[in-house]
């Protein structure tokens, strides 16, 4: 089988919703956005002040799981997210993680300071 | 030859989405609790690792090897990190997740090969999906299959009975396959199940 990943990342200043439903909100407009039943998972996390919120989802069902350590006080946001699937290219996982930013940006009033791919260097 | 001081291996592995890191959660929670030492290392393909911040939460130390797969391209990484982490005096069991597109029995035999420990292995199958992945990806399945030595059939709570009973139906089975054994591992694990793995 061969399979792609895209990892992006978004640095958020202010948000009008908690980490959590920000991750949520995410995953579920990223799943969206990609071809029904594909297989894989979209996963990420949101860095708060005080802790960290995690979140996941298959398409099959899209489902977001989410586990919250520590409480949100307000101030910025960092979010993480990669997407791992079988059978679909870069370009498609790019343009899902693309249109659930627009979506989402705009929906809940982001100011985003900084985004992008994100790429480990070995 | 370096003394080995871990004892034992654990590797929860499966396709991706399937569980495995919630598995390890619920088990990394039961060593923490019951003063086992012990030590994760956890493999992501992508670029930001996500599962390794998660597991550290549990109070285990971790070790992330991101950026690729353990199986192929990362497989020195992993080998190194491993061969360190089973001369370290102070831990008893090592817990591995290979991420969720590794060729995992092509990484135990590598792991046998090279470490010379045992690898007790957890299989976590998704259920809703699992007729899907029996489709699109036969042969990963059931090699899978084949190197367990324990199979998990997760996210069973989201079928119904008759659901349930024909995704048991459908998974290959041979001589030597052990018993499947029903979870939701978000919801915990149940302790005998636990404690079968970790004994």
């Amino acid at each position: 089988m061969n399979f792609n990943n895209l990892s992006y990342y978004w640095s958020i200043d202010s948000c009008r919703a908690e980490p959590g439903e920000v991750v949520q909100a995410l995953i579920s407009a990223i799943a969206k956005y990609l071809p029904d039943k594909s297989l894989g998972h979209v996963k990420g996390y949101a860095v708060f002040e005080d802790g960290t919120v995690f979140g996941s989802s298959t398409l099959i069902p899209p489902e977001v799981t989410l586990h919250q350590e520590g409480n949100y006080r307000g101030g910025g946001i960092e979010v993480y997210m990669t997407l791992i699937f079988s059978g679909l290219e870069i370009g498609t996982l790019r343009h899902a993680l693309e249109k659930a930013t627009e979506q989402e940006a705009l929906g809940k009033n982001w100011t985003i300071v900084d985004k992008g791919e994100k790429t480990h260097e070995r | 030859m370096a003394l080995i001081s871990c004892q034992k291996i654990i590797a929860v592995y499966g396709f991706l989405g399937s569980g495995k890191t919630t598995v390890m959660m619920a088990l990394a929670r039961d060593i923490v609790a019951g003063g086992h030492r012990a030590a994760v290392v956890v493999n992501e393909a992508g670029d930001v690792p996500v599962d390794g911040k998660w597991l550290m939460t549990s109070g285990l130390p971790v070790k992330e090897i991101f950026g690729g797969c353990i199986c192929c391209s990362v497989m020195g990484d992993f080998i190194t990190t491993l061969r360190a982490l089973t001369k370290e005096p102070s831990l008893d069991t090592i817990l591995i997740e290979p991420s969720g597109m590794a060729d995992a029995p092509q990484l135990f035999g590598s792991i046998e090969k090279h470490i010379g420990l045992p690898v007790l292995k957890v299989l976590v199958l998704d259920a809703p999906r699992l007729s899907l992945l029996l489709k699109a990806a036969a042969l990963l399945i059931r090699s899978q299959l084949e190197a367990a030595d324990i199979i998990l059939l997760n996210k069973t709570d989201t079928l119904t009975p008759d659901q349930l009973a024909e995704t048991r139906h459908m998974i290959p089975r041979q001589q030597n396959t052990p018993a499947i054994l029903d979870t939701a591992a978000a919801n915990g694990l149940p302790v005998a199940l636990i404690e079968d793995i970790l004994k």
